[in-house]
């Protein structure tokens, strides 16, 4: 698992290494066009497309960048991050339990505050392993891969924009693992639950972007325009939790207003709220001896 | 041993009739109805045939069928053994096969149960022309899907009981999702190959590019009686492979380790 | 019976049974070891639940690995808690004898005969959830009879039990050996065996130590170094004496207690009464240090590696 982590951080990192030899050498610009298609439509990635035609490439360094390691986040990670707490959280809570643990541990000098971090703190070492660690050294091997040391200079902030990614990524979904382990003796229902959570809510994101498309087809065709028109994504979408944290990592990494994830920002408050909440109640229950 | 995969079969259906059990049922039956409720009532006009008959085939033989095979028949093993249960079966004559055989049917009925019940909600929603045609198409590949995924799914539980939903879920991902989409010989291993051949056919949807294109490497051009041979084979022969491991395995019981 | 030769079993690099070989007639036994002997890796051996990794098991002329006619024949009862929460004890137990092949109405009768011999019937219908441990302990014992096998293999059966229902297990598993059926139980309590049973096998670390009665193994051991402890208003005059009498090999005096170490405890407990009557010593309290499981195995240990 840890190695299918970094082995995309190789694959990022000559991203970085072909844009900064693009912007030192214009006969370089040519390999970048599969990472221009790949951009999304937006006035953001217009704007580096621009400075490429331009061959002022230094002004988008910082979008390229960001964009690099937001991609990083999304795709490869993100789904790491799915699969490595699946295989590590379902028994953490649900085995004590089963087993009646608690009441080795709250026969201790031990809060259930700390008994819970505990448990959390496990999974951020894990998951730190597969999101901050190698989003950090994809950023080290940016800079390594550069010209020279100047790039530092306009991307210092993306260190703690990762950092924050981070914690956007790691939060909530730990939480919520913990939650559904909690509220089951059996490990494999928690797994089950966890897996069920990402595919449903893929499903359902797909099954909105579909209405989506297929409406604004028929708008080009109302309007009798031959390119499709690109309409707001529809609010069923936030039933995705994948790509609830997906808006909110795209604000951090600074390719969305605040205003425009404000409503993402809420649901994975409210998902780490109520995940704490049933989380307290159901290690306070009584335990029957 | 028949006697016993029955007796097996209706204690674990038995099992099933509790509140926690139904509501996976429920959510598993609503999910498709949901889905599609959602593209009817935000789309601007009735979807064509073809974007119901692709969702509706993500849906049930698809969602449906694969995740409620996961969440019941990968367990088979791991769930006694967690249970610290296994050995109780094992001592019994037959008694690990007629689990994992009472198990896997019991599954598969209970999943199949659910595909329909959702696919018929479905296709109401839909109110589709074709509806009928629809219908009758996901409910023979649900009903091949099913066994198929069951089967594939027993046999990484018997394997390695330990991290059975974890590595059955990146066997989804990884051999069902993304290599049943390469263009080679390698995806005819899949069971997506032949169940998306086999909605080609019956509900005579048109291939991109027409049949001389490479999308046909996703779909072959054998007849569907091949397919269904194929994953009957398919299944029966990952049954016997599980079997085989289990006879083979050593679960041991422990006193001094039970908490 | 049961028939090892040579078996070993290991778990990677650790060692659960080693190089075990016994044959047994039919009867009762106790395994009697300590914690962590190699207890549950024989009898998961016996019950075919492992495979040796050198050497052959034998139970009633066959190998119980994957042999369905043996466990026709065989019962048993594992030491740990393997029941289902939310099912009752009679379904329980009347769905593991439907695995047995038996029929839906005899299957029904057995289990209520059953769980009635463990004095399960006023709770069999109850969800076992709502079980003490003790009366899980009586549901997973009778599964183990319910289909009347011809030997019965419990691990660790007074678990959870309190005195009472001891004594009636105790009962239960006396009349059934007085049916002539055969009997493995292990334990790693000496009063719990000899309760039931006189002949039993002394297990530890993955060894087969000693097997026989009571008397067997003590006259084993007769011979060896033995240890008593008197405790004596006089304890020096005391050591004096017996050192004189020529009765220890050596005496520790400690904290007014007397510990003689003896090659012949049977000539020093025939003497003592003359003795302290000739010299008119008080001996209060007087105990093999022996006696104990530990110090029998550490003895037992001793001789299997030759040091005595």
């Amino acid at each position: 698992m840890l190695f299918f982590a970094w082995l995309p951080a190789l694959w990022f990192g000559m991203g970085f290494f072909l844009w900064e030899q693009a912007a030192l050498y214009p006969e370089w610009r040519q390999t970048l066009r599969p990472f221009l298609q790949s951009m999304p439509e937006t006035p953001e990635f217009e704007g580096i497309r621009e400075s490429v035609r331009t061959g002022n490439l230094e002004a988008s360094r910082h979008a390229v960048w960001a964009w690099l390691l937001q991609t990083f986040f999304r795709y490869p990670q993100g789904v790491l991050m799915v699969m490595v707490v699946g295989l590590i959280f379902p028994p953490l809570i649900s085995q004590d339990i089963r087993s009646r643990a608690f009441l080795l541990y709250f026969s201790r000098p031990l809060t259930r505050t700390e008994y819970l971090v505990g448990k959390l703190a496990s999974l951020w070492a894990y998951l730190s392993m597969v999101s901050v660690a190698p989003a950090l050294a994809l950023y080290a091997l940016g800079v390594l891969l550069s010209p020279n040391l100047s790039v530092i200079g306009a991307t210092w902030d993306l260190p703690l924009r990762i950092i924050a990614a981070s914690g956007v990524l790691i939060l909530p979904t730990t939480v919520l693992a913990l939650c559904l382990s909690s509220l089951t003796q059996e490990s494999r229902y928690a797994g089950f639950a966890w897996f069920a959570v990402w595919i449903l809510g893929w499903f359902t994101y797909g099954a909105a972007t579909t209405a989506d498309a297929f409406n604004s087809q028929q708008y080009a065709a109302f309007d009798g325009r031959g390119k499709m028109v690109i309409l707001e994504e529809s609010a069923w979408t936030h039933l995705s939790l994948y790509h609830t944290l997906g808006r909110v990592q795209r604000w951090v990494f600074g390719f969305a207003d605040f205003g425009d994830v404000r409503v993402s920002t809420l649901i994975l408050i409210s998902v780490t709220a109520v995940s704490l909440a049933i989380l307290y109640r159901r290690i306070s229950a009584p335990m029957r001896v | 041993m028949t006697g016993n995969v029955a007796a097996v079969f209706l204690f674990e259906w038995r099992r099933a009739l509790t509140l926690p059990r139904m509501a996976w049922w429920a959510l598993l039956a609503a999910f498709p109805a949901f889905i599609i409720a959602l593209i009817r009532f935000t789309a601007l006009s009735s979807p064509p045939r073809d974007l119901w008959a692709g969702t509706l085939y993500a849906l049930v033989p698809m969602l449906v069928s694969m995740l409620g095979t996961l969440l019941w028949a990968t367990p088979a093993v791991s769930s006694e053994l967690e249970r610290r249960s296994w050995v109780y079966l094992a001592v019994r004559p037959h008694g690990g096969v007629a689990v994992l055989l009472g198990k896997y049917l019991g599954a598969v009925t209970w999943v199949v149960s659910t595909a329909l019940v959702g696919l018929t909600m479905a296709v109401l929603i839909a109110d589709s022309d074709d509806g009928w045609r629809l219908w009758w198409t996901m409910a023979r590949l649900a009903c091949l899907a099913c066994p198929a995924y069951g089967a594939v799914y027993l046999l990484i539980g018997t394997v390695l009981p330990r991290r059975a939903m974890v590595l059955a879920v990146a066997y989804t991902l990884i051999f069902e999702l993304v290599v049943g989409l390469i263009p080679a010989v390698v995806n005819k291993l899949t069971v997506q190959y032949r169940l998306r051949a086999l909605l080609v056919e019956w509900c005579d949807l048109e291939i991109p590019g027409g049949r001389q294109s490479g999308a046909l490497a996703l779909i072959g051009d054998a007849p569907p009686w091949q397919h269904i041979v194929i994953l009957m084979f398919l299944t029966a022969g990952l049954l016997f492979a599980a079997t085989l491991v289990l006879r083979w395995s050593e679960f041991a019981s422990s006193a001094e380790t039970d908490v | 019976m049961i028939e090892l030769r040579n078996v070993t079993k290991l778990y990677g690099r650790v060692i659960g049974v080693n190089d075990f070989t016994l044959t047994l007639e039919p009867g009762a036994y106790g395994l009697l070891g300590p914690n962590g002997s190699g207890k549950s890796t024989l009898l998961n051996l016996i019950t075919g639940q492992l495979r040796p990794t050198l050497g052959t098991v034998r139970v009633l002329g066959e190998s119980p690995r994957n042999n369905a006619r043996l466990f026709r024949r065989m019962g048993y009862c594992p030491g740990s808690e393997g029941l289902y929460a939310n099912v009752s004890g009679y379904e329980w137990v009347r769905y593991l004898l439907r695995l047995h092949g038996l029929s839906s109405q005899r299957a029904t009768s057995a289990a209520g005969e059953a769980l009635e011999l463990v004095g399960m019937s006023h709770a069999m219908h109850r969800s076992i959830a709502s079980y003490s441990r003790g009366m899980r302990q009586r549901t997973k014992l009778a599964q183990a009879l319910a289909h009347d096998p011809e030997l019965l293999i419990l691990d660790e059966p007074f678990n959870g039990f309190d005195p009472v229902g001891r004594h009636e297990l105790t009962c239960v598993l006396r009349d059934w050996i007085g049916f002539g059926k055969s009997l493995i139980f292990a334990s790693h309590l000496l009063h719990e065996i000899e309760s039931i049973t006189q002949s039993f096998l002394l297990i530890c670390g993955g060894r087969l130590l000693a097997s026989g009665t009571a008397e067997e193994v003590h006259a084993m051991m007769a011979g060896l170094p033995n240890e008593v402890a008197l405790r004596s208003t006089e304890p020096h005059a005391l050591a004096a004496l017996l050192l004189r009498e020529r009765a220890a090999d050596s005496v520790r005096v400690v904290d007014g207690c007397v510990t003689v170490a003896t090659q012949h405890p049977a000539r020093l407990y025939d003497r003592l009464p003359g003795w302290l009557a000739e010299t008119g010593l008080e001996v209060t309290e007087m105990h093999s240090a022996d006696e104990s499981l530990q110090a029998l195995f550490n003895s037992l240990m001793k001789m299997h590696r030759g040091e005595l």
